[in-house]
């Protein structure tokens, strides 16, 4: 018999207030495009492709450049290109893609992690949550 | 086993003169075309010059910057 209130919600196999609920992603492709800008001013230009290099959301003018960089890279999950015009950095979980386009100024470890941070966001309940980590 | 004798570099400037040649070339090094490709588990790898690997994501990095500058100026 149980003692006490959390022992009968036990017994009676229903879940306790602490058991994982499912969740919506918090982010959308489109979202998370605006929210990258606003965390960098030095993001000129960013999209969200799938992983395979179909963009989702973002601006269209570099889903094309953007896709022929992951395809040249299909092993990567991180890519980091830079010229005498800028930096581009790439991401890729295994929901998502992101790439942007950044002025010189940009620094690569913050735009890293904040890649990182929208493709956790991006990803469905239970799948790359660990990587913003 | 004896040591060998240092092998003797070419002088480097000192002083302010010295602080701002160093400066000039590291702005230089960090304007240089350069390629770091991460794998899952976040271990980078530079890719040489050489690789064709790196002239195919140069090449579609300077296309995607372009296309993102002729964006921000229309």
């Amino acid at each position: 018999m149980a003692t006490v209130t959390s022992q009968a919600i036990r017994g009676s196999g229903t879940g306790g207030y602490s058991r994982p609920r499912p969740m919506t992603p918090a982010l959308t492709p489109a979202l998370a495009v605006d929210y990258l800008r606003e965390l960098s001013a030095d993001i000129r230009a960013a999209a969200v492709l799938t992983p395979a290099g179909e963009p989702l959301a973002g601006d269209s003018g570099i889903a094309g450049p953007a896709r022929e960089l992951l395809e040249a890279a299909p092993g990567a999950a991180e890519l980091q290109v830079v010229t005498a015009q800028g930096t581009v950095y790439a991401a890729r979980s295994e929901h998502h893609a992101i790439v942007v386009a950044c002025g010189r100024f940009a620094l690569p470890a913050l735009i890293r992690y904040d890649l990182k941070v929208v493709l956790a966001e991006l990803a469905p309940a239970g799948g790359d949550q660990r990587q913003a980590a | 086993m004896p040591r060998l004798p240092r092998r003797p570099s070419a002088p480097r400037p000192r002083g302010a003169v010295g602080g701002v040649a160093a400066t000039l070339a590291r702005h230089k090094a960090a304007r240089e075309p350069r390629v770091v490709v991460r794998d899952r588990g976040g271990n980078a790898r530079v890719l040489p010059a050489s690789d064709p690997l790196a002239g195919t994501l140069l090449a579609a990095a300077e296309r995607l910057l372009f296309a993102a500058q002729r964006r921000s100026d229309g």
